[in-house]
């Protein structure tokens, strides 16, 4: 069979599925809202060309509105918000672990949230890292502040140190305010993961985009902004990667439906934002691009507005500079930041290193894969020393 | 009447007619100097950012109207617009509010002086005077606090009996250089833009019609990164 595989059972009305991810296995998962919403839905493919089946439910929600995750080995951790009512989100935490094909744990980080913007609009993105200690730091839209009258959407971030121990930065109850607060709406946290366990937390009112860093001793530091020509809409998305000991970070979002921007810096407490403009194709619409690292290349993957196709790019230069576009996927993919897959990266497939992603085309779920490069099939190098023979199977 | 009182501490302890609440874990918080900052953000830069770019400038005398616990004007102070004003001539930033509730909060959460007098009283404008020196002293800026939307005044454009024409030709009788209203403006609710969201009982416009009510005033638009008009 060829790709793309049409994908039942999920229901992304109101949150973007996730992944894919492979396994040590070799298996191909994916996640989203199940059919009726109520619950986080894992399929899974041994062949992602032929079909992919459910492996299984989390436990129940009222409403799940959207699912953030982090691949750390066979483990998936996700956070995903629950609508309980117009004015009360929760966000929980579950781990999947694809060695056992498991659900592991769910716990509530913070319940009762109005996270509702100044215009009433009720807030449910989230971001996830985990630390190299296994610490897992949750970035989302928290309770909002009323201030003069009106309430004002904020971010926050919690740190998970224990079983269903979630405490703010400085080891306490509660969450940690990551924006300013004022008459402001903060909305659209994102949160990659820097050098030393640093954790950069991006978020954005209008049109500025704030950066502020987490340290590894959880001293958050000063913010940097800088400005949008006109605002960024749709969801930011961000990587970071290892490019020779220095941690780049790039974060992309689209700015008023017709123009892609691209934010980026290096780790550390207080890094310059560089601002790239006019990349990621002019003609590129909501959803924003979705990031992605080969361990070499940034790669990123986006709609146009011109022809409802999808479209990648690569940066060898670390989102300074972005080459020629090529075709991804060709259908009707619609405007909405739910219509493209999250929160994946690139893996290796048999001898391909693909982009996978899950693309809504024209109302049918769809898993794809966009052909980063393909390798030369294994051959047998045989190496000698002095004492003995070693047989290692290589890839170019 | 104003549209509400604010001398009521229903209007600022966090309760949920509060027009301040703000929610740490369990607690919640009023209009409260510990959370101070998180009420005023970065909005007090953008402000003097905004005032600087129709012509404010250090050493000019600054009083701010409704004023509460002074949060705004600390910053001016901070920002190099000070001293606080202290009943002579050195003094170049002063904290107006007449509320009842601010007024006896102030000791908890106020570090400058509050001073409780009526602007739109000739005896108050003559206090405020005082507050830099003389009955005669000169203040060069007036910058209302977010009293506007507690202000009656119905509709886009200036009509019927109303408070905002009065408080405004007021402050500009005391204003050497100009009068700015800092506002906290209307926002569309989303599912039915013909509504404002926010408290019902406030005075809700937008900048542009605020400006049609204000003019010849500045009019800054607090929740929009500071929009002058």
């Amino acid at each position: 069979m060829a790709l793309p595989t049409t994908i039942t059972g999920l229901n992304t009305a109101s949150s973007p599925a996730i992944g894919s991810f492979i396994s040590s296995g070799g298996n191909v998962y994916l996640f989203g809202p199940n059919a009726t919403g109520q619950a986080v839905a894992v399929q899974k493919a041994t062949d992602p060309t032929t079909a992919f089946s459910s492996v299984g439910d989390s436990g129940a929600f009222t409403e799940v509105r959207w699912i953030s995750a982090y691949k750390v080995s066979d483990v998936i951790h996700l956070i995903a918000a629950d609508r309980i009512s117009g004015t009360s989100v929760t966000f929980r935490y579950l781990t999947f672990n694809m060695s056992s094909d498991t659900w592991v744990l769910d716990e509530t980080i913070l319940s009762g949230l109005n996270t509702q913007t100044s215009g009433a609009v009720l807030q449910f993105i989230s971001s996830v890292v985990v630390r190299s200690t296994g610490e897992v730091v949750a970035f989302f839209s928290g309770a909002q502040i009323t201030n003069m009258g009106n309430s004002y959407a904020q971010t926050y971030c919690m740190r998970r140190t224990g079983v269903n121990t979630w405490v703010n930065i400085s080891g306490g109850a509660g969450a940690t305010q990551v924006s300013a607060g004022g008459t402001v709406d903060f909305t659209g946290p994102e949160e990659v993961l820097g050098t030393s366990d640093r954790v950069h937390f991006i978020h954005r009112n209008g049109s500025t985009v704030t950066q502020r860093a987490l340290t590894s001793a959880n001293a958050l530091q000063t913010a940097g902004t800088t400005n949008f020509v006109g605002s960024p809409i749709g969801t930011g998305t961000a990587i970071a990667y290892d490019d020779a000991g220095t941690t780049r970070v790039i974060w992309a979002a689209m700015s008023g439906g017709s123009t892609a921007f691209a934010l980026t810096f290096d780790s550390g407490n207080t890094p310059t934002l560089t601002q790239i403009a006019s990349t990621l194709g002019t003609s590129a619409s909501v959803p924003a691009a979705r990031l992605f690292n080969d361990g070499t290349d940034a790669w990123a993957l986006y709609r146009k507005t011109t022809d409802s196709d999808l479209y990648v790019l690569k940066s060898t230069d670390d989102g300074a500079n972005w080459g020629s576009e090529a075709s991804a996927f060709t259908g009707t993919v619609g405007a909405a930041d739910i219509n493209l897959s999250i929160d994946g990266n690139i893996f290796t497939r048999g001898s391909s290193v693909v982009i996978p992603h899950i693309v809504n085309d024209n109302g049918t779920l769809k898993y794809n894969e966009y052909v980063v490069r393909t390798l030369v099939a294994a051959v047998k190098q045989i190496i000698y020393n002095t004492n003995q023979a070693v047989i290692r199977a290589a890839y170019w | 009447m104003p549209l509400v009182d604010s001398n009521q501490a229903s209007l600022w302890d966090g309760s949920a007619t509060s027009l301040y609440r703000y929610q740490q874990d369990q607690l919640v918080f009023g209009y409260a100097r510990p959370v101070m900052e998180y009420y005023l953000g970065n909005d007090v830069d953008g402000l003097i950012a905004a005032l600087t770019s129709k012509g404010l400038q250090q050493g000019q005398r600054i009083a701010l109207i409704g004023a509460g616990f002074g949060w705004v004007a600390e910053k001016f102070i901070a920002a190099g617009y000070g001293p606080a004003a202290d009943g002579t001539a050195n003094g170049k930033v002063c904290a107006v509010d007449t509320s009842t509730w601010i007024q006896n909060n102030k000791n908890a959460n106020a570090q400058l002086t509050i001073t409780n007098v009526d602007v739109n009283s000739s005896t108050g404008r003559r206090t405020v005077r005082q507050q830099f020196g003389s009955n005669t002293a000169t203040v060069d800026w007036i910058i209302s606090e977010d009293v506007l939307p507690l202000l009656i005044g119905t509709g886009p454009t200036p009509g019927g009996n109303n408070e905002i024409v009065p408080f405004c030709q007021n402050l500009r009788t005391l204003a050497n250089v100009g009068v700015a209203h800092w506002i906290s403006c209307g926002v569309p609710l989303a599912s039915d833009p013909e509504q404002w969201a926010g408290d019902p009982r406030l005075n809700w416009k937008t900048l542009e019609q605020w400006k049609a009510w204000c003019t010849p005033d500045f009019v800054i638009a607090r929740n929009e990164n500071n929009r002058v008009l």
